[in-house]
């Protein structure tokens, strides 16, 4: 079952940054693919080789980077595009007394 | 000896207690086993009230009741002996939990320490030490005790784990032996490293790592709960905490974000600016790295609803960030915004797209000059090439006189603002940039930016349907020629516009230089001939007829000319270098070498016609046609000639048509038969008759679709013909004028698109979107677009084209709809009775068309030529069909015209009646019937009396503009 890609920036799923050449995302593409087989992460990898398919062409590549954006999309999919949050460092108090009431 | 448990009563007892403690239970699971316990008092009722004491201590322990605890497994140990083993686990991790490791540990110091012993103090330590700082603190051990120097190695990887960003010399641990009591402890402190990296699938395999009895593996489950993004089920209140801590809850942050998407639904302004202040709020909150990106699109939005940017602003604590994301959605906003006020808000869409570029590539997005400077310029470019000429400029210059006023965008950069210093290092110049506003200018930079053909196709072909002149077309090849130099494509372009010009000396100079460049391009190698025939035709016009024959040797030397139709039409230009300055009586001279030329007389005579007419020799012009067209001709003769004249005249760029009545002898020769024409040729004529416009004839439009339809249908049964532009010609025809299949022929077009865009002919998939797209903006508008767009563009299943290809392969008959019943008495127009009877059957079979005379004498119609019997009535319905073919429009003026035979009815109101005879004037009665039965065609060709008639209509209290619905046709008017 494909999954639902197009909202995701692809240039994030890779990794990569917005000027990054055509070499740099067919090796992130390709980094990705190997981190995330299809028959072990089929979801991860359906998402990396959407995002790689999307930018592969130069053409479709500034296409999607003029017109990606759209001003009335709803705002909860700025959460969806940005990712899961980052995961906050805490300090080792926190986490010793979860272990220590485990 | 009978177990107590054997009694069912019991059991059940046992199976309670034990439910309960599944369910969490554990006070009432410990009643319920002191209970049974009490009655039975047998030694499985006591371990059954030691396995619940025990869980008991551990809940305690949960709940931070390290004391309780104690005491509860002090009291339990002295009350039942047995229990000691049992609870020796859970005791160890009460006297931790009391902060009373140190009993154990102490023992450690002892230096006669028996080696069994320290084997499970150490075991107590991997078991039960949750804190590593108990063991790295404890005062009773020397700090240089290996187990002191491991437990304060382990809580510095682990504070460094959890507070920093790590290197692999941190996490090493050298200090730490795999069989050391704090081995786990590396496995957790690697785990915790690998996942704060995100490096998810390595945390899992340290954590699979970890010894299951081990006191580090209690974390696991949270661990795996945080890599999920959530607290394991039935985690304790720390555990939660930690969880929400580490990944942050944005459950708040999500419900004020859709609070804010229905407030811009309502439309309600102060809803709007709460919805703001709280999203915005959450945001900082949760997530604080989204803050500035939530701004921004908070800031377009507002836009879009037109919602003033100063309350925007304070409502979101400060104002977004002008970057180049901010500036793509503004000009996407603006984009949004012309949807729905008009096409001056692309003005600022195009600032919008200025700001990007500059930011972008002063960000790194992408380096200046290159092909993304060069997508955002067409991108404006094509946001703008479609706006209405006059009203445009207008506009525009509107526009440029505020930029230079208000200084561009740089009211987004006042102190004010509070930009970053990276978005103020990209302050627009001053005095401001104008240039995106001027499609020209659009275009030059992209070309500049990526010379490629393409990218100068598209300018010219907007300066072309812009109306620009040939000065402006010949600039944009001039800069096509000096950006690509090799290229002989700009050459060609300046050599047809030069032609077009009639400045043929220029255009062979140009040429020359194509030739250079690439001699053997097919363009290039047509246009020679092209050219040198243009040249003669030219001396022959200002009767310069010493020239022409040296024009001939010229022409005789040039290779192309050797071939097809050429020798022919040298022939017919000598011929006419001899007649014209003679006479009309002239005509015979030369006349046996020109028809060997080209095969066969008809030929001939057409083409010493189309020098004639070329050359302007009309005196010349008539003698021919007249000799001409005397004859009866067999129609595959008429036919071959035909097309092989015309594509002599496309391969000349010539639009002379045919003689009037050729025209109208087409219709019944196609009918006859494909008279064995090429598919070139078959193309040629079908695209001759479908060209509206472009025939001399005075044969309607729906004639000239049928025969047209005919031809293509002859195309389309060719197993090797290519089938995609010959259901393109079906398609046109189908769609001509007064469409009877409209339907039908889009789907002839799409399937056309589809086929053409299978052999990568994109000339004919785009010909087939204009007339698509012209053929649906008549029907809506009622007027010509000027680069209007389609937007029912979607193809056709393998299947469905198919089924389009078979369809059109067998219809052979152009559809017809039939004339309504008549009404009101009108009588039906019919033949009448002196019309000349139907043409002998066998005259059809033979294929042979009249004379020019009778033709003239408008003693026959050649489309009823050869027809006889019950064709020949078919075509008598389709002239009567003709007759009332404003019948078929959804409505026809008719307000205030009474249908009296005999004129105007004396009570048409005098406004209607005032525009009925201007049309009248101007048209001849029967057309200007036609043009009043017809408003789109009224509206194309005379808007103002439509607007007269309008005014008429609305005076008079007539709904609707006064159409009605349709009638049958008046009679003749006087």
């Amino acid at each position: 079952m494909k999954t639902q890609t197009s909202n995701e920036d692809p240039w994030a799923v890779l990794g990569i940054a917005l000027d990054a050449s055509d070499a740099d995302i067919r090796a992130a593409y390709l980094a990705g693919v190997k981190r995330h087989p299809p028959d072990r992460d089929p979801d991860a990898f359906e998402r990396i080789r959407d995002a790689y398919e999307r930018i592969r062409e130069p053409s479709r590549r500034i296409s999607l980077m003029l017109l990606q954006v759209d001003p009335m999309a709803p705002f909860v999919s700025l959460l969806d595009a940005a990712g899961p949050a980052p995961r906050r460092l805490v300090g080792m108090p926190a986490w010793l007394d979860a272990l220590k009431e485990a | 000896m009978p177990r107590a448990s054997d009694d069912p009563a019991v059991r059940a007892r046992f199976d309670v207690v034990e439910q309960l403690l599944a369910r969490g239970e554990v006070r009432r699971a410990l009643d319920v086993a002191k209970d049974l316990h009490k009655a039975c008092g047998s030694p499985e009722t006591e371990a059954l009230l030691v396995r619940v004491y025990r869980a008991r201590i551990e809940e305690m322990l949960r709940l931070g009741m390290p004391n309780e605890a104690k005491a509860l497994v002090d009291l339990v140990q002295e009350r039942y002996p047995a229990s000691r083993a049992a609870c020796a686990e859970v005791q160890e991790r009460v006297v931790v939990r009391s902060g009373n490791a140190q009993c154990p540990l102490a023992r450690l110091a002892a230096p006669d320490l028996p080696g069994e012993e320290r084997e499970h103090i150490e075991a107590f330590i991997r078991r039960s030490i949750t804190d590593p700082r108990q063991v790295a603190d404890f005062a009773g051990l020397p700090a240089t005790h290996p187990l002191r120097v491991e437990a304060a190695a382990v809580v510095r990887a682990l504070d460094a784990v959890t507070s920093r960003t790590v290197t692999d010399a941190d996490l090493a641990l050298p200090e730490v032996s795999r069989h050391s009591p704090f081995a786990p402890w590396k496995f957790l402190v690697r785990a915790v490293a690998h996942f704060h990296a995100r490096q998810d699938d390595e945390c899992r395999k340290c954590l699979a790592a970890i010894a299951f009895d081990s006191a580090p593996a209690r974390l696991t489950p949270v661990l795996h709960g945080l890599i999920e993004g959530r607290a394991p089920a039935n985690a304790a209140p720390a555990a939660a905490k930690l969880v929400v801590a580490v990944t942050g809850d944005t459950s708040r942050l999500r419900q004020a974000l859709a609070n804010l998407d229905a407030a811009f639904r309502s439309g309600r302004q102060r809803a709007v600016m709460d919805a703001i202040a709280e999203a915005v709020r959450e945001c900082r909150r949760q997530r604080p790295e989204l803050l500035d990106r939530l701004r921004q699109h908070i800031s377009a939005c507002a836009m879009v609803v037109d919602i003033p940017a100063e309350s925007v602003r304070n409502a979101m604590g400060g104002a977004s960030v002008k970057d180049a994301y901010f500036w793509r959605l503004f000009a996407r906003a603006a984009e949004k915004r012309a949807e729905t006020e008009g096409w001056v808000e692309l003005f600022g869409a195009c600032s919008g797209w200025e700001e990007f570029r500059r930011h972008a590539v002063h960000q790194g997005w992408f380096g200046a000059g290159g092909a993304e400077e060069a997508a955002v310029c067409l991108h404006m470019a094509d946001l703008l090439a479609p706006l209405p000429l006059r009203e445009y400029e207008v506009e525009r210059d509107e526009m440029v006189r505020g930029l230079k006023k208000c200084g561009g965008m740089a009211s987004y950069y006042r102190p004010s603002e509070h930009q970053p210093p990276s978005v103020m290092a990209c302050v627009p110049p001053a005095p401001p940039e104008t240039y995106f506003l001027y499609p020209e200018q659009i275009f030059g930079r992209a070309c500049h930016a990526t010379p490629s053909p393409e990218l100068f196709r598209r300018w010219l072909d907007w300066a072309k349907a812009n109306d620009q002149g040939d000065r402006a077309a010949d600039d944009v090849a001039e800069a096509w020629h000096t950006a690509c130099p090799t290229d002989p494509r700009p050459l060609l372009v300046l050599t047809e516009n030069a032609e077009a010009r009639d400045a043929l000396g220029k255009a062979l100079k140009y040429l020359t230089a194509a030739e250079e460049l690439d001699g053997m391009n097919v363009e290039v190698r047509r246009a020679r001939p092209r050219l040198l025939v243009a040249t003669a035709l030219r001396h022959l016009r200002k009767k310069q007829h010493h020239l022409v024959e040296k024009d001939l040797a010229e022409l005789g030397e040039s290779s192309q000319m050797a071939e097809g139709d050429w020798p022919a039409l040298i022939e017919a230009l000598r011929w006419a270098a001899h007649a014209i300055p003679s006479c009309a009586n002239c005509v015979d001279w030369g006349m046996e070498r020109l028809v060997a030329a080209a095969g066969d007389r008809l030929t001939a005579t057409y083409l010493v016609h189309l020098v004639a007419h070329e050359s302007k020799a009309f005196g010349l012009d008539n003698a021919v046609c007249d000799r001409l067209l005397s004859a009866d001709v067999e129609s595959a003769a008429f036919l071959r000639a035909a097309a092989r004249a015309r594509l002599l005249c496309e391969a000349m760029h010539l639009r002379f048509g045919m003689p009037e009545p050729w025209a109208d002898a087409l219709p019944a020769a196609v009918r006859c038969g494909d008279g064995n024409l090429s598919e070139a040729q078959l193309r040629a004529l079908a695209g001759f008759v479908l060209g509206c416009g472009t025939t001399d004839s005075s044969a309607s439009p729906r004639r000239m679709a049928s025969t047209g339809y005919c031809l293509a249908g002859y195309g389309l049964k060719r197993p090797d013909a290519d089938h995609a532009r010959f259901l393109f010609l079906r398609g046109k025809s189908l769609l001509i004028e007064d469409a009877r299949a409209p339907q039908r022929g889009l789907e002839c077009l799409r399937a056309a698109r589809m086929l053409a865009a299978r052999r990568r002919d994109m000339v004919l998939v785009e010909e087939a979107l204009d007339v698509e797209r012209r053929y649906r903006y008549l029907v809506r508008n009622g007027s010509e677009p000027r680069g209007a767009t389609g937007d029912h563009l979607n193809l056709m299943s393998a299947e469905q084209l198919q089924r389009v290809l078979a369809t059109e392969r067998e219809s052979t008959e152009f559809p017809v709809v039939p004339a309504p019943a008549p009404a009101r008495g009108v009588r039906q127009p019919a033949r009448s009775a002196a019309a000349p009877p139907p043409k002998p059957e066998a005259d059809r079979r033979q294929g042979v068309l009249p004379g020019l005379e009778e033709l003239d004498n408008g003693q026959n119609e050649l489309g009823d030529a050869d027809d006889t019997g019950d064709d020949a009535e078919v075509d008598d319905e389709l002239d009567e069909d003709e007759d009332l073919a404003f019948l078929d429009d959804d409505f026809v003026f008719g307000a205030g015209i009474d249908d009296d035979d005999e004129g105007p009815a004396p009570d048409m109101p005098p406004a209607i009646l005032n525009v009925y005879l201007r049309l009248v004037a101007k048209y001849g009665e029967e057309k200007a019937d036609r043009l009043l039965s017809m408003p789109d065609a009224l509206a194309r060709k005379e808007p103002k009396l439509l607007e007269e008639l309008m005014w008429a209509f609305e005076e008079l209290g007539l709904g609707g503009g006064g159409f009605m619905p349709p009638e049958p046709r008046r009679g003749k008017r006087k």
